[in-house]
């Protein structure tokens, strides 16, 4: 028997899995009783994926309104920054 | 022998209705007997004259996996959707559950002797396993649910099958099934989070998984911040950025991959406007940390300022240097 799960205990997953519940949005809401693991791994997988999306979404309207500034000003300058990094 | 209704059959272990439309990746065994990469007695699949026969009628896959499987795979004619089982029975009890397909598995299974079982990985990473326990060799011809329905998951039982070797009681199968779509879920991840290819082992993925997640929600923040900023607002604020340097120390030891300059900005919900102002004004000391937005000449900002200055930070940053600071990762 792997002696490696000793190493990484079930309890640091589930601590893990906690924090994971934590900072997904869902589940604050409905005080926290622990969700089931693989709905929690399927909600963050869609909560990825919408970040990736509101991300995408920003830095478009960032960059928007840089094409619709003076780029001269220092509202452009930092925009360009911004969108840089 | 069997009368095998031949319609896509995917006892695979779904928790949800899962229709794939695109064609069913599953190790599609049935035609190919001659195709099938690995030779070994495992495999089990109708390969009675007419089950080829009729599995030809489908798109055959070959079997293309090298772990012998040796679930059969009722190939369905032609156009069905592949409905991987949408029902999900978990049986230990085997015989309806497992279609008739496992009958005559087991029939074959006990022709070739001594097969060895081993799961198949089917490209949706979905095992299918050989139910351990005897089947009964009845054909049933019922089929029923595994097979009939092509659209619509029937009931949402979860098949499984026992490895030979494994326990087979309900409660290990069930607790396997319930790893199986844990450890998928998972992989999903694996690919969506950058980065994780190499990282093995469900605590390090979480933790790694944890922190892409916080770096992307700071990432939002900043940007529609950023946004806001961005848009001409006008106010005239006076910062005050006394007592918000904890919280800064507390978002900094978050994750070294966030963005900065967000820290910044969520210290205070006006900062936009301080922002704005420092925009246009020509010098600015955001912030007390080590992320420094902007200077441009000796300080100058709002007089009930607070902030703490050190010195170091009073160097001049051009506006470039954010650019370094600002590391979206």
């Amino acid at each position: 028997m792997s002696s490696r799960r000793s190493r990484i205990t079930e309890e640091e997953i589930n601590e893990l899995i906690s924090k994971l519940q934590s900072i997904l949005p869902e589940s604050r809401r409905r005080g926290t009783s622990r969700a089931s693991a693989s709905k929690l791994l399927k909600e963050t997988c869609n909560y990825i994926k919408s970040l990736h999306r509101e991300v995408d979404d920003l830095s478009d309207r960032l960059s928007d309104l840089l094409a619709t500034m003076d780029t001269n000003s220092a509202h452009a300058e930092i925009v360009r920054s911004l969108l840089r990094s | 022998m069997a009368a095998f209704p031949y319609q896509h059959h995917h006892p695979l272990l779904l928790d949800s209705p899962y229709i794939p439309n695109s064609p069913i990746k599953l190790p599609q065994l049935p035609l190919q007997l001659g195709e099938m990469t690995n030779a070994s007695p495992g495999f089990l699949y109708y390969s009675t004259p007419e089950a080829i026969a009729e599995a030809s009628a489908t798109e055959a896959r070959t079997f293309e996996s090298s772990s012998s499987f040796d679930t059969a795979i009722i190939v369905p004619s032609g156009d069905t959707k592949m409905d991987y089982s949408s029902s999900v029975l978990v049986e230990p009890h085997g015989s309806e559950g497992t279609t008739k397909v496992q009958g005559s598995m087991e029939k074959k299974r006990k022709n070739r002797n001594g097969t060895s079982l081993k799961s198949i990985q089917s490209k949706e990473s979905k095992s299918r396993r050989q139910k351990k326990s005897v089947e009964d060799e009845k054909l049933k011809a019922e089929e029923v649910k595994e097979t009939k329905p092509f659209e619509e998951p029937p009931t949402g039982y979860i098949h499984v099958r026992a490895r030979r070797g494994q326990a087979t009681d309900s409660h290990s199968l069930a607790e396997r099934v319930r790893r199986e779509k844990i450890s998928e879920r998972m992989k999903l991840l694996q690919g969506l989070v950058p980065g994780c290819d190499k990282i093995t082992g469900k605590a390090l993925m979480l933790d790694e998984i944890i922190n892409y997640v916080q770096s992307l929600q700071n990432q939002v923040e900043f940007l529609s911040m950023k946004l806001a900023s961005v848009s001409p607002v006008m106010h005239d604020f006076a910062v005050d950025f006394n007592g918000h340097v904890d919280r800064q120390q507390k978002i900094e030891g978050m994750s070294q991959a966030s963005i900065p300059v967000p820290s910044v900005l969520q210290r205070n919900p006006i900062q936009p406007v301080a922002f704005e102002e420092a925009i246009t004004g020509d010098c600015i000391m955001m912030d007390p940390s080590p992320f420094l937005l902007h200077g441009r000449g000796p300080l100058d900002f709002s007089q009930d300022n607070g902030v703490q200055v050190d010195n170091k930070r009073q160097g001049v940053l051009n506006p470039m240097m954010f650019d370094d600071m600002c590391s979206f990762q």
